[in-house]
């Protein structure tokens, strides 16, 4: 027997390499401090009202996926005290933050808000390349370190193609427009890895006649400081872009299709912001009233393969939107499946909370995406739709992993093929 | 200023505890008016199917007291009413009550029911919970009363249908609202509760998946009177299931929807409806429980839950996360849930049934707020701090779920505690407004031929089902003697009742036969019938073709169906020879002996003495306060001590109350209305009732170092030691508290209910002393019921840290040096916690008092297997004994807490008061009478009566008729057949035998 007794007061046996089991635990070394200070940080006791019912193992879809990831493990070692405990818990990252389990708490515990709090209040390193991101963000104003003249570059570039592909020589993107209905908000992989995306998205804009702008200062609105729980960075990273709205008296902030850039602005808008207020939506949400209106023609025959949509945790059950992307879908596609189940009781794909920045746990992203892939197969669907960029990385990496098959879209694309360009006058 | 008292009662709400307080009030002498919102009064009692811990069946022990409410000469019901103002002070009252237009006739009305038969409207049964329809006229259930129908206009096209199948007349579509001043001297609130609507919860799917029902939904499928005449089926497909799942805790213990606190009932409702959808089904069928805490906190209620597990029922601790409907089109329910390992599992079961919890209606608290009652946070009536009944305004008083989720024991003796209470406020206007009951004067029947009418129940299916009963209704119409046979759905309702005197009339009947329940829950009410037609009730007999025959043959309806006839041919041939007995009466002494000076028996003491009646208090002990000397603090924070001092102080001032200290009760005899008892002192009492409140005590441990640590103390040492400022306490810096202590175990199977309250009330109190300090409870479940539960989140809030033991894994306790090492496994983590505690507190049980047995013997009243004192009825008669005039209130009957045994303690004087308002009492009837001059003394009846009713007057027994309950015992046991049994007469039972084997 290894027993032993480590500086935080738990007697450890080592079972397996590098695995330690804790095989009692000492009153005398729990921290009622620990609970004290988490209340602090979190501005709110309520976790504290914990029955630990096992709901929430129940409702994370991912409990049972890989070890160390049931909720209530975690609750009650932060009820107990064992502050080490906690914050060593690989649970602290492999929690995909997506709320999933909590969302209807009984106790109004809200685990994803812990597990924020625990990743960026307690002087945790931050794992993965999250930190470098957040970093880069900061230093450049995009999580991409894209430099200006490469922005504007790229914008220049997509400009040439719209003009040729509209016929339209006269085609501007809109840049530092004052007075604008809304401030489009990207994602900096939009412009590094996928201007042909932003392309159809700026295309559907021109043909239903928006009234926006983009900017050319602070035009990523992504901020991965969500994940790394540190509010001082994630308000450098957000704040700007709200200021931005302002500067630009932009009527409203709309953002692109990334799940964390829209919850982040929203929730740093509710939480942090003292400016002036203004609404912040969903692309998606723009474009289903675009089509309500008339005002962009289209043909669903052009989408013939069945299709699936995925509902990215951050926009569907953190920020509610549910409703216009699944009335975009049956506008633009023939034949679209509901997976099982969906809306706000949807599966995390298994890369959230920043998943895709922490490489080290590769292993453990796969097999929670299995929880999708198993939803996936039971629609039958050949075509996934994925508002999110972050969740889209993830699908393509479960194409690849689990060899779907299947085509990963964003709704955007889908709605530019079905697009039918209205006639010149 | 004080306008004179009004001697009439106020009592909104018509369910079991407005039955009640109603019964009560009436009974002791004041005039009550029942409003009822409803078409019918019954309330939730009536649509339950079974009732725990006894399974009685909840109609047939409910039915009864329907009818007695309903035809109660003091009692007016107003039903489809609703309050809508209160003028005036304690004492006098003027309300306004509004009373909406039924559209039928109730005093024309037969409720022959022609007139839904011709409605052409189909609508949703409410009573059924919306499983099954009625008709836009109808009568909510068979046994309701009125026993007439309504019209719901909502939905009545007015086609005139049912005016033209009504006989009677009774239909008037003109009919409008009316609106009524009553004056009162007070009001008992009893509104009742609504069940949380569980669509609330999305994630159970109650409203989208079919096979999602409520708990209520399913005592009306399993009931017999219910929308599948109690065959246990889905509604969705009408197949029986068999696997089902209980989710406990819907709309309840969720701080999420500000519905933090316990609804207190469901686990004991779970537990009865899993064991009684087993025995609905000769299929095995999978009960499954999911809970967190089993609360079977009442008495009587941990046994049933072992029984339960003995019986199968599954009982799994995880609150379910979300219900899932199978797709492959069987509509069966998927339930993915966390073991307490913190492994998953998923089950399929065929109907999952939500535990929903209990919430005050909107109507009712729209009331509150209009009388201006404090409500608490949940919107239910704020009681005042131990007065078990009183609101915030003088001479309001409530019972029931209204003031707090509870079950219908603690809702009847509530019940009564107010009505005590408001009787006590109308002391000096009792008897006013009353009348008396009048029977018609007795046709003499001596020396007539016997016409016997035979009267056959249904009882729903409960007989209908396997005894085919117009086929003994054909047999018994050619037995001799017999003028009159008739089938009915049941026997007791007020249908029936009032067709049985219709028909005695009419074919001039001078003896009843009834063929249906128990005697001994529906004699009474069928010889108050035949008196109201004139026949004394003697002349009365019963078959019971239910509890010996259809229930126990439910399989073989054959001969189910031959033992029925028997049985009624064996009624018939003893009826036959019945004869009339004599009714004999005696006064009633104006006096109480309360035994017990604590809390309890000062309560009762107190409450009858101000109704103007002397009180003897006997208390064994030099000083008044028992076991609440040593409480500091309510569990509401309340200061004890000087409520306990002010009581004293009342009960010492009181000119009516005797004290009789360090005294104990040495001798009782009597009866009824006339007890004399002598006390150790050699004082002699006479008394028309007695209260037994002698408390409980404290269980001494022999566990976990008790007496051989001075830092191991009992709940009620270390609340001592904390008021004291014990430096063992006060220097502590982690304390454990252990609960079941003694209780929950094989030598005391009981929960002593009030202990997990308690230690986090003392948890509370150690962290308000020293913040800093740890404080853990090791607990099996912890049993915070009703509002305590706040206290239980506010524990956790603070820090105390709880954690699960079971049985099979007790904390280890060991003395180390300068502290007392417990392990105890975390129930989460599944780790060993070891706890350097520097003090240990033991929620010892609270076990009755030793001399239990004693005064058992002494008053001829039982004990429960437990030692506590045993009432006459679990459900229905909370406080009473089975010998009359008897009542138990406080521990002696079971452990309660302070607020509860208040409460109990008035409704045993409320109680007390419907026998001591009596001018006379009137003997059963049924009483043994001794030839003196074949009795040889020989003491064989004095030693054999369980009531104390024979005695030897001048060298011969002598059997009080008063005190006599007519069970027979000396009869069969008189070695000189010097005694019989009036209606038991030999010859009567040779004739009822003989039947057996005569063909008819």
């Amino acid at each position: 027997m290894s027993l032993r007794l480590t500086k935080t007061g738990w007697i450890k046996k080592a079972k397996k390499k590098g695995e330690l089991f804790m095989e009692a635990i000492l009153a005398s070394k729990l921290d009622p401090g620990f609970f004290e200070e988490l209340a602090g940080k979190l501005n709110s006791l309520d976790f504290a009202n914990c029955l630990a019912c096992g709901m929430c193992t129940a409702g994370c879809v991912f409990s049972d996926v890989h070890p160390h990831n049931d909720p209530r493990k975690m609750l009650r070692k932060i009820i107990l005290g064992m502050r080490e405990e906690v914050l060593n818990d690989p649970f602290v990252w492999y929690c995909t933050m997506c709320e999933r389990c909590t969302i209807e708490c009984p106790m109004n515990v809200n685990v994803a808000a812990i597990t924020r709090a625990l990743r960026g209040k307690f002087g945790l390193p931050t794992a993965g390349f999250i930190q470098k991101v957040v970093d880069d963000t900061i230093e450049t104003g995009n999580q991409m370190a894209v430099q200006p003249d490469e922005y504007l570059e790229t914008l220049e570039w997509i400009q040439e193609e719209l003009q040729a592909e509209l016929n339209d020589p006269d085609y501007r993107i809109p840049i530092d427009v004052e007075g604008a209905d809304f401030l489009f908000g990207l994602n900096a992989r939009e412009i590094k890895y996928y201007p042909n995306e932003l392309m159809k998205i700026l295309k559907i804009f021109y043909v239903a006649g928006a009234n926006y702008t983009l900017s050319s200062r602070k035009w990523d609105a992504t901020n991965l400081a969500l994940f790394s729980g540190k509010d001082d960075d994630f308000w450098k990273i957000t704040g700007p872009i709200l200021e931005e709205v302002v500067r630009l008296k932009a009527k409203s902030l709309v953002v692109t299709e990334c799940g964390h850039a829209f919850r982040s602005v929203r929730w740093g808008y509710r939480t942090f912001w003292k400016g002036p207020q203004f609404p912040i939506r969903f692309v998606l949400e723009l474009i289903d009233e675009w089509i309500q209106e008339g005002r962009l023609k289209l043909d669903p025959t052009r989408n013939p393969e069945p299709v699936t949509l995925h509902d990215p945790c951050n926009i569907v059950r953190k920020e509610g939107v549910a409703e216009p992307q699944r009335r975009v879908l049956k506008a633009v596609c023939l034949d679209f499946r509901e997976m099982t189940p969906h809306k706000r009781w949807n599966y995390c794909c298994g890369a959230g909370g920043g998943a895709l920045a922490m490489p080290e746990y590769t292993e453990q992203r796969l097999l929670k995406g299995r929880r999708k892939v198993e939803q996936l197969l039971a629609t039958g669907a050949k075509v996934v739709a994925i508002s999110c960029h972050n969740c889209m990385d993830q699908f393509n990496d479960l194409n690849k992993h689990y060899k779907l098959g299947m085509r990963m879209e964003h709704v955007c694309s889908l709605v530019e093929r079905a697009l039918v360009m209205p006639e010149k006058n | 200023m004080s306008t004179a008292k009004v001697g009439a009662v106020l009592v909104v709400g018509g369910g079991i505890a407005g039955i009640q307080a109603s019964l009560d009030l009436a009974e002791s002498g004041y005039f009550v008016y029942l409003v009822e919102s409803s078409p019918a009064i019954g309330g939730t009692m009536a649509m339950l199917d079974k009732t725990f811990p006894t399974n009685d069946c909840s109609m047939c022990i409910l039915s009864p007291k329907l009818v007695e409410c309903g035809r109660h000469l003091n009692i007016k019901i107003l039903t489809m009413a609703d309050v809508v103002d209160v003028r005036g002070e304690p004492g006098n009252f003027t309300v306004t009550v509004r009373q909406r237009p039924r559209y039928v006739d109730v005093e024309k009305c037969k409720g022959c029911g022609e007139c839904a038969e011709a409605c052409p409207i189909e609508v949703p049964s409410e009573f059924n919970q919306g499983i099954g329809e009625r008709k836009a006229i109808y009568k909510p259930y068979a046994q309701a009363y009125p026993n007439a129908y309504v019209i719901d206009k909502e939905n009545c096209i007015e086609c005139g249908s049912c005016e033209e199948a009504c006989q009677a007349g009774a239909i008037d579509h003109s009919m409008a609202e009316e609106t009524l001043e009553l004056n009162v001297g007070a009001i008992v609130l009893c509104p009742g509760f609504e069940k949380f609507d569980a669509s609330q919860l999305f994630y159970y799917g109650y409203g989208r998946f079919p096979n999602v029902i409520t708990s209520l939904e399913f005592e009306r499928i399993l009931s017999a009177s219910g929308p599948f005449q109690g065959h246990m089926v889905r509604p969705y497909d009408k197949k029986e299931p068999r696997r089902i799942a209980w989710i406990q805790c819907v709309g309840s213990r969720n701080f999420r929807l500000d519905h933090g606190y316990c609804s207190s009932v469901c686990c004991m409702y779970a537990i009865k409806e899993a064991i009684v959808a087993k025995e609905h089904t000769k299929e095995p069928l999978e009960t499954t429980i999911f809970f967190m805490d089993m609360r079977t906190y009442g008495k009587g209620f941990e046994k049933y839950y072992e029984r339960a597990k003995e019986q199968g029922v599954r009982f799994v601790r995880s609150r379910i996360y979300e219900i899932t409907e199978v797709e492959d089109g069987s509509k069966n329910l998927r339930i993915r849930y966390a073991n307490e390992d913190g492994s998953i599992s998923v089950e399929e079961f065929d109907l999952v049934v939500l535990s929903v919890g209990l919430e005050p209606s909107p109507a009712a608290r729209e009331l509150c707020q209009r009388l201006g009652l404090e409500l608490n946070r949940y919107g239910f009536v704020e009681l005042g701090s131990f007065t078990g009944i009183a609101t915030s305004r003088p001479g309001i008083f409530v019972a029931g779920a209204f003031c707090g989720p509870k079950d219908i024991p603690e809702t009847v003796m509530q019940a009564s505690a107010a009505a005590g209470e408001a009787a006590t406020l109308l002391a000096e206007a009792r008897g006013t407004l009353v009348r008396e009951k009048e029977f018609p004067p007795e046709k003499d029947v001596r020396g007539e031929e016997p016409r016997i009418g035979v009267f056959v129940c249904h009882c729903g299916i409960n007989i209908g089902s396997v005894v085919r009963v117009p086929e003994v209704v054909e047999m018994a119409k050619n037995l001799p003697h017999v003028v009159y046979a008739g089938e009915y759905l049941y026997a007791c309702s007020q249908d029936s009742q009032a067709a049985m005197k219709q028909i005695i009339d009419e074919y001039k009947i001078n003896r009843v036969v009834v063929a249906s329940c128990s005697p001994r829950t529906h004699r009474p009410l069928f010889q108050e019938t035949i008196r109201e037609a004139g026949l004394n009730k003697a002349l009365f007999e019963m078959a019971n073709i239910r509890d010996q025959c259809s229930w126990v043959h439910m399989n073989e309806p054959d001969k189910a169906t031959e033992k029925a006839k028997d049985l009624v041919k064996m009624a018939v041939a003893k009826a036959a020879l019945l004869e009339p007995v004599p009714q004999i009466s005696a006064g009633v002494t104006k006096a109480a002996l309360v035994v017990g000076g604590g809390v309890s028996g000062m309560t009762s003491a107190l409450s009858l003495a101000d109704l103007g009646y002397q009180v003897h208090l006997v208390e064994k002990e030099g000083e008044l306060g028992g076991v609440a000397r040593r409480i500091r603090e309510g569990l509401k924070g309340e200061d004890v001590p000087s409520f306990l001092r002010s009581l004293i102080e009342k009960v010492k001032a009181h000119p009516k109350i005797e004290l009789h200290l360090g005294t104990e009760v040495k001798e009782t005899a009597g009866y009824v209305g006339n007890f004399v008892t002598t006390l150790t002192s050699g004082k002699e009492i006479q008394h028309g009732v007695t209260v037994i409140a002698t408390g409980a005590r404290e269980y001494k441990p022999s566990e976990y170092l008790y007496g051989e640590s001075d830092r191991v103390f009992t709940q009620l040492e270390l609340e001592e030691a904390l008021a004291q400022g014990d430096p063992r306490v006060s220097g502590a810096k982690t304390a454990v508290l252990i609960q079941c202590v003694g209780s929950r175990e094989p030598e005391r199977p009981y929960c002593s209910r009030i202990c997990c309250a308690k230690s986090v009330k003392l948890a509370l109190k150690l962290k308000e002393q020293n913040p800093q300090m740890k404080v853990f409870v090791l607990y099996r479940d912890i049993r915070t019921y009703g509002f305590l539960e706040d206290l239980y989140l506010e524990a956790r809030r603070k820090g105390v840290i709880f954690i699960r033991y079971t049985p099979e894994n007790k904390p280890v306790v060991e003395k180390a040096d300068g502290f007392i090492r417990v392990t105890a496994t975390d129930h989460v983590l599944g780790v060993p916690v070891i706890i350097e505690a520097d003090i240990l507190g033991l929620a010892a049980a609270i076990v009755p008092q030793e001399t239990n047995h004693q005064l058992s013997q002494l008053f001829k009243v039982p004990l429960n297997e437990d030692g506590f004192f045993l009432e006459a009825h679990m459900k229905l008669r909370p406080v009473d004994f089975a010998s009359e005039g008897i009542f138990l209130a406080g521990l002696a009957h079971g452990p309660k807490n302070l607020e509860e045994n208040i409460a109990q303690a008035k409704a045993a004087a409320g109680r007390a008061s419907t026998v001591l308002s009596k001018k006379v009492l009137e003997s059963h009837g049924m009483v043994a009478v001794v030839q003196q001059d074949k009795c040889a003394a020989c003491l064989t009846c004095v030693r054999l009566c369980a009531y104390n009713a024979p005695r030897i007057r001048n060298y011969a027994a002598y059997i009080e008729p008063l005190l006599c309950q007519g069970c027979g015992t000396c009869a069969g046991e008189c070695p000189n057949k010097a005694i019989t049994l009036h209606g038991y007469k030999d010859h009567m039972q040779m004739a009822l035998s003989g039947a057996l084997f005569k063909e008819v």
